[in-house]
């Protein structure tokens, strides 16, 4: 039964530079864990020293409390998948699906059944003559599967199997690869730089950045409570605006001043943040979603004065790009009534929503 | 319509060059060269007369010409054979990732462009039987001199190790450059797959370089069977006919003994198997094709 | 900790061995040419004692004999030829053979594959072939002993190689550049000149190198073909086996002009030789 720990696991390809730097993250036993991430972040390195490719600088690897750092990547029994696929240019379908079996010496004719059966589920059954390089990029990537299903591994490394391929096949394979978790009861351990396919696919994800580890969860934990302004930019399929705020703390209720919009603050939320010392320090800053806005056309004290600069039509909605002294806003409005360039508007903001972020980039609203 | 037919009459001036000197030199020779099989074509001995297929004929008959045939084939095949196994494997040692392995490799090349005629002379010298280093080294290990260029058994071998040391190399570049053309993830696909090393080497390396061991081969035997300086240099055909091999055999024929319409005979002869062989192998190899 | 560094050892262990391999094969691969050095710096006693010096009092009396008075053959006027004859026919089979070569890679036509194929294959006959027509033909329009016939046989002899081997440097290039250039304005011939060749610039040092190497080498048809006003150095050096096999040391010191050049030139070809010398079929 897999269960994968990173205990403190640091990867230097320099002395200087770390590409993961104490990573701690342990994935259940038959669960899905997506590790996201912009490229550079850290994340194949992780799933590279997890499946044996690369050496561990500093900490442990243990699956199932046992230490896998020097193991070498044959006998770890994982099987990977690949974004470029990886398949045997030399050899045709049937030998790239084989070669895992044959690895094992396993005898030809339990190898002929275990290759027609893997090829049936995938439905590549009439491409097994053809190699590589005449099938498409979807085939490829179905083979990529088969050959890793088709040994009794449980554990399945999978680093942006999707990522090559088009918008369609993505959804279509990401869904046949959850079925595949499901049926073979197995633990994957999924890379990829798409939110909405790591949230589709999986049970935890795992937002990296610059080599660490920044925060795990579900897709909407990481929406409404990021532990930090980089996941709250990186997460959601409209950018966040971030603008300069500030508490005002001598009005007779606490107050939020985001440029010249004052908002009126509830006492619990205020509260939540009135023992983070770092408040003091003054500069803050407010993380807006486009939902969590919306525009008006008369002023008010606590309504965010700015001008439209761009309309962006998303089907039904439209997402309205202004600006004003303070900055720039994105607001989600119903196509209908969206403004036009060079109208002026009046913004306010769901203050349940705010986020708010101190000099750090910490986000101090954060519900734990 | 006007842009296509500019297109083409640019091809035709850029080509044209280049096809009329390869057929003036390359190609109408080898139609000359049959014209003059079919003839009896002597020096000073008055002039050609039309003679049919009477070269050929005789060529057929020819105990020598049997012999070198024989010759060739045999300095081909141990010299091609001697440099493939050996190269092949250094091509593996060069690419171990160490410090200082590049210079080395560099180095250990340098053969291969050496003028032929010089390595000759140079090997010619070492094998001497009276002062050559070679003897020196193997009767230090305690055994008896050795007329490696005057001893029947030994002489057409003496070749092939010259041959060898010079081309060797050779093999071991084009297979080393071929092992790095190698991607990186099908190695990674054998370790997560679980192939160990020799199932790594036998299923995953040897099939992608088959392609480049077949090109190699087929330079090696095409390049060694017109090789003549070395016999030239250092044996002139002898011990008793043991190193004449074709190119010499013909070369005394056409210029020694200045029968040109038998030497003729002989080109043309030794055209159409190397075009036969090329033409199967390289059919099987695919070189011509482009993979664009 | 302790399988760490036991892990360490063992590379290193397989690196010196390695290494050292590496070293023997050099070694090896390097003797013939340190024999030629010293033979052509011994004197004549050191040359045939036995058993070998190794040690000895270096002299440049083999290189003298050699170069001012041997014989009364100059080698100079032969490596004049040598170098007259492997310029000028570099030149024109590179010359020539780029526009051919842009040509099948640019323009392609029915049969041009065919054609480059064939072209190619002229590359494989036996040179020993050629001498008994060539040697007739030239000798029927004057040209024996020319440096004219060499020029143009190796002309010929490295056209087949430059085609080929170009032809691939040229199908490499991104097709939107000269596209781009053809946009701007630039006719069929500026494309060629300005933006296509100079970005097979290590395909032309490549196959120029190598031209040059295979003229500069070629021994059989300069045998043939030439006596005495244009044979080049190969010929001269053909010469010691009928010099009754005393003159070792200056025919060595020519030896050491015939290959040192090359070797040099070689030395900073490395990164496309293979591509060269396997026709583009191995990179």
């Amino acid at each position: 039964m897999p269960r994968i720990e990173f205990d403190n696991v640091s990867k230097r390809y320099a002395p200087s530079s770390a590409a993961v730097e104490n990573l701690s993250l342990t994935i259940e036993d038959g669960s899905f864990l997506c590790v996201l991430g912009p490229s550079g972040c850290g994340k194949s390195s992780t799933l590279r020293m997890l499946a044996g490719l690369e050496s561990i600088t500093e900490g442990e690897i243990r699956v199932d409390g046992k230490r896998y750092n020097e193991l070498k990547a044959q006998s770890r029994d994982f099987a990977m998948v690949f974004e470029n696929y990886a398949l045997y240019p030399h050899l045709d379908v049937y030998g790239n699906l084989a070669m895992p079996l044959a690895a094992r010496k396993m005898p030809r004719q339990e190898i002929a059944r275990r290759v027609e059966e893997i090829a049936n589920t995938l439905q590549i059954s009439d491409q097994l003559r053809k190699k590589p390089r005449q099938l498409s990029g979807g085939q490829r990537q179905r083979v990529g599967l088969g050959r890793a299903i088709i040994r009794d591994t449980r554990t399945f490394l999978m680093d942006e199997p999707l990522g090559h391929l088009e918008a369609y096949l993505r959804q279509q394979l990401r869904t046949e690869i959850r079925r595949l978790h499901e049926e073979l009861g197995a633990t994957t351990f999924y890379i990829t730089h798409d939110q909405e396919e790591a949230a589709a696919i999986s049970d935890r994800i795992a937002v990296m950045s610059e080599g660490r580890l920044q925060q795990t969860g579900d897709l909407l934990t990481l929406l409404d409570n990021p532990v930090n302004r980089f996941v709250a930019e990186f997460i959601g399929n409209l950018p966040i605006s971030i603008l300069p705020a500030s508490i005002a703390s001598n009005a007779a209720s606490p107050e939020l001043s985001v440029g010249d919009a004052r908002i009126p603050f509830s006492e619990r939320r205020a509260s939540e943040i009135a023992d983070s010392t770092r408040v003091a320090a003054g500069r803050l800053e407010a993380g807006v979603r486009p939902d969590a806005v919306t525009l008006h056309e008369e002023s008010a004290r606590h309504r965010l004065p700015l001008r439209v600069s761009v309309v962006e039509p998303v089907g039904d909605m439209a997402v309205i790009v202004a600006d004003g002294p303070a900055g720039r806003l994105r607001a989600a409005v119903p196509s209908d009534s969206a403004p036009s360039p060079g109208n002026s508007v009046h913004a306010e903001f769901d203050a349940s929503r705010i986020l708010l972020f101190d000099g750090d980039g910490r986000n101090i609203l954060r519900k734990t | 319509m006007k842009y296509f037919r500019e297109k083409r009459r640019i091809a035709f001036a850029m080509i044209s060059p280049s096809i009329l000197v390869i057929v003036a030199i390359n190609i109408f020779p080898i139609l000359f060269a049959v014209y003059i099989s079919l003839h009896l074509w002597s020096f000073g001995r008055g002039v050609p007369r039309f003679a049919g297929f009477l070269n050929y004929e005789e060529l057929y008959y020819d105990g020598r010409f049997g012999d070198a045939v024989l010759t060739s084939a045999k300095f081909v095949f141990f010299a091609v054979l001697l440099e493939f196994v050996v190269g092949f494997a250094l091509a593996f040692l060069f690419n171990v990732k160490v410090r200082g392995m590049a210079t080395l490799r560099q180095i250990a090349v340098l053969p291969i462009m050496v003028m032929p005629i010089v390595a000759g002379l140079v090997w010619f010298y070492m094998f001497n039987e009276n002062f050559g280093v070679i003897n020196w080294l193997i009767t230090l290990l305690g055994s008896e001199k050795v007329g490696f260029l005057t001893d029947l058994d030994v002489a057409l071998f003496s070749i092939v190790l010259a041959d060898a040391w010079q081309w060797t190399p050779f093999v071991m570049l084009v297979m080393f450059a071929a092992l790095q053309s190698l991607p990186e993830y099908v190695y990674e696909a054998a370790k997560m797959d679980g192939l160990n090393a020799w199932q790594t080497f036998w299923r995953v390396t040897i099939p992608m370089l088959r392609p480049s061991i077949m090109i190699v081969i087929l330079l090696r035997i095409v390049d060694s069977f017109k090789m003549i300086e070395l016999v030239f240099m250092m044996t002139q055909g002898g011990p008793a006919g043991r190193t004449e091999v074709l190119p010499w055999y013909l070369y005394v024929t056409g210029f020694q003994a200045l029968d040109l319409g038998f030497a003729a005979a002989m080109a043309v002869s030794m055209l159409i198997l190397v075009t036969i062989f090329t033409q199967l192998f390289l059919s099987r190899v695919g070189i011509g094709n482009d993979n664009k | 900790m302790t399988s760490n560094s036991q892990v360490a050892a063992q590379f290193s262990l397989r690196a010196v061995l390695a290494l050292g391999a590496a070293c023997v094969v050099v070694g090896f691969s390097l003797f013939p040419l340190y024999i030629m050095i010293t033979t052509a710096l011994k004197s004549e006693s050191d040359i045939f004692s036995w058993p070998p010096t190794w040690t000895f009092e270096p002299t440049l009396q083999a290189f003298k004999n050699a170069f001012l008075l041997f014989g009364g053959q100059n080698v100079l006027v032969f490596l004049f030829n040598s170098v007259l004859i492997t310029a000028a026919s570099t030149v024109l089979a590179v010359g020539l053979g780029s526009m051919a070569a842009y040509a099948l890679a640019r323009f392609p036509f029915r049969g041009s594959k065919h054609l480059a194929f064939f072209i190619l294959s002229t590359r494989f006959a036996p040179p020993v072939a050629f001498i008994v027509p060539i040697y007739l033909m030239f000798r029927s329009v004057g040209l024996i002993d020319t440096h004219l016939a060499l020029i143009l046989f190796y002309t010929s002899m490295n056209l087949s190689f430059v085609i080929w081997v170009l032809r691939g440097f040229f199908a490499d290039i991104p097709i939107e550049l000269e596209e781009a250039a053809l946009v701007d304005g630039y006719t069929r011939w500026q494309v060629f000149l300005r933006i296509a060749l100079p970005l097979v610039r290590p395909g032309l040092a490549a196959t120029a190198i190598l031209s040059a190497v295979f003229a500069w080498n070629e021994f059989l048809l300069a045998n043939i073909i030439t006596q005495r006003d244009a044979a080049t150095i190969p010929v001269y050096l053909s010469g010691f086996s009928a010099s009754m096999g005393i003159a070792w040391g200056e025919y060595m010191a020519v030896g050491f002009f015939a290959v040192a050049p090359i070797m040099i030139f070689t030395l900073f070809l490395q990164r496309h030789l293979v591509r060269g010398l396997t026709f583009g079929a191995v990179r």
